[in-house]
């Protein structure tokens, strides 16, 4: 079957039900706003290919359910992901401070080596704002992980964030691939040896090969 | 305000308990509302008491009770005023859903649909001569899986007769008689605003069926029963409390029956058709199902298998939801009915049968 991308990415968006997760989705992938969505039942993905850099790549990217119920669900997605959202309501405090909840879930469930983005959403709300972004960077300085307000409303940042964190993955993987392959070599059994902590290596390493 | 009250509790309120703090509730949404769309809320209910929705056109396989009378009244006269008597851009299916009218071919589509809820009087009458012979009302009555009432359920149930066939091919009718505790004391039981379940409740209402006139505000007329009706099971049911797929489903019952009758199908859904801990809040029923519809789809269908393993799909992403919802946000509506009433009545019937007789 011929592939019209060059690269796969799994990307993750997690964060209390009601930040705003999959409007950022919506709005990334169908570029559209709607202010009533069906919650998210369990969970659902869209995708999308964007260009980088001359690579074509494809994200698959799933949408998690914030409800409590559904963490089990969820979390057994982490480790497959290569790339996690983490998602807050900038008018909503609480949603904030279970960010640091959700890092400690991302660490015991997904890949050591995760990509991870945090996103302070509805930065339209001024007014109702109850998180500033000076906090926002802070916790992201803490944590040593890429932050960046949006407004999946007004379209602010959602795309930079998503290509922000595809180019991340795609940097690590292509640095990865040169430390276990100076040769080039095509074998997926060198790819396990350099990821073991990946559970399926083969399945996107070896693709990405095979290119 | 008060006159918003008055008008608004009067007909979504069928006289169960928590009224006041109902009203207070609605009273509370509406402060939060565009004065303006109140005041063409208003002057939508003023204009006529009870309305009803032509044959086939919007809100008519509605159960009656459900209509939205504010809307009706403003669909009757769409030139009042002046300025386009508030009507907006889309318009309404036949159970309320917004169709936009941009959507060329989902109106085309919808016309083939359409013919679902044009009855046939031969079909009706049949149906009809069929619950009187095995006396559908009857509580006690055992279900009898006929070759004749095989035929019967694959060709179709009339859409207006839904109601009592589902009520009676999946046990509901049993469950009633059988239980207790009527559904009334349970709303009493369970109407406490301060649990934690409400509080899910509440913030999911009104975004479970948001682009349905009956679902989509606070005050809209599906809103308080499904309330109601979600309480009620986490109340009688603890060990699961509220689960988002089953509001989905509520809903699309209270669409076309009354809300005790909506509330005894879930009833016997949770705890009779669907497998144990399909809800509870390990979700360990409905994982287990997700393998097991995987290793099917490898043994029987290589070529979807194929296409998951080539493209790297994850298959619960996509089927999950099929099955917390009972496929009610998968299919077109008026295949989820059609899709109803083999769920309940026939697929699940062998299943019922069978634990029917392990009790025994």
């Amino acid at each position: 079957m011929a592939k019209t991308y060059d690269y796969l990415f799994k990307l993750l968006l997690i964060g209390d039900s009601g930040v705003g997760k999959t409007s950022i989705l919506f709005r990334f992938s169908e570029d559209a706003f709607n202010i009533s969505f069906i919650s998210t039942i369990g969970i659902d993905f869209k995708i999308r290919t964007i260009d980088l850099d001359g690579k074509k790549v494809k994200l698959q990217i799933w949408d998690t359910a914030g409800q409590e119920r559904f963490r089990t669900i969820t979390t057994a997605y982490y480790r497959g992901s290569m790339g996690i959202m983490l998602v807050y309501d900038v008018t909503n405090e609480k949603s904030f401070e279970n960010i640091k909840n959700w890092i400690r879930n991302i660490e015991e469930n997904a890949s050591a080596d995760v990509e991870k983005m945090i996103l302070g959403n509805k930065c339209d709300l001024e007014a109702k704002r109850q998180v500033s972004k000076e906090r926002g960077e802070q916790l992201a300085v803490e944590y040593q992980i890429k932050f960046i307000e949006t407004s999946a409303k007004d379209s602010l940042n959602v795309e930079s964030a998503f290509y922000t964190l595809a180019r991340d993955i795609k940097a690590k993987m292509e640095k990865k691939q040169e430390a276990s392959n100076p040769a080039g070599a095509r074998s997926g059994a060198h790819q396990i040896r350099a990821n073991e902590q990946q559970r399926k290596p083969t399945s996107w390493l070896s693709r990405c090969s095979l290119l | 305000m008060d006159l918003a009250k008055s008008l608004f509790s009067s007909r979504d309120h069928v006289g169960y308990v928590g009224r006041e703090d109902h009203e207070r509730k609605i009273s509370a949404a509406l402060a939060d509302d565009d004065p303006e769309d109140m005041i063409d809320a208003i002057r939508g209910l003023n204009i006529a008491d009870e309305l009803l929705p032509a044959p086939g056109g919007p809100f008519s396989a509605l159960t009656p009770s459900m209509v939205p009378q504010d809307i009706m009244a403003k669909l009757a006269q769409p030139e009042s005023e002046g300025h386009g008597g508030g009507l907006p851009d889309y318009r309404f299916d036949e159970f309320g859903f917004c169709v936009e009218e941009e959507d060329g071919p989902e109106q085309s589509s919808n016309k083939l649909l359409a013919d679902a809820f044009v009855e046939d009087d031969q079909h009706r009458l049949q149906w009809e001569f069929y619950s009187k012979e095995i006396n559908f009302s009857d509580g006690e009555g055992k279900l009898e899986k006929t070759d004749k009432l095989q035929k019967m359920v694959k060709d179709g149930v009339p859409h207006s007769l839904r109601p009592q066939v589902w009520m009676h091919l999946c046990g509901a009718n049993k469950k009633r008689a059988s239980t207790e505790i009527t559904y009334h004391e349970i709303v009493r039981a369970s109407s406490d605003d301060g649990l934690v379940t409400s509080k899910q409740i509440e913030k999911d209402l009104v975004q479970i069926l948001p682009n349905n006139v009956c679902f989509s505000h606070p005050t809209s007329t599906g809103v308080p029963r499904l309330r109601r009706i979600l309480r009620a099971l986490a109340w009688l049911y603890p060990d699961i409390g509220y689960c988002q797929g089953t509001g989905m489903i509520a809903a699309s019952l209270l669409l076309l029956m009354e809300e005790e009758d909506a509330f005894w199908i879930m009833c016997t859904t949770v705890e009779d058709l669907l497998p144990a801990s399909y809800y509870s809040s390990t979700l360990i029923g409905i994982q287990a199902d997700q393998k097991v519809l995987r290793s099917l789809i490898s043994t029987y269908l290589p070529g979807i298998d194929q296409v998951l393993n080539a493209h790297d799909i994850e298959l619960s992403l996509i089927t999950m939801h099929w099955f917390l919802t009972l496929y009610a946000n998968v299919v077109h509506e008026n295949f989820t009915k059609d899709l109803g009433s083999l769920l309940l009545g026939w697929f699940f019937g062998p299943i019922q049968d069978h634990l029917g007789h392990v009790e025994n």
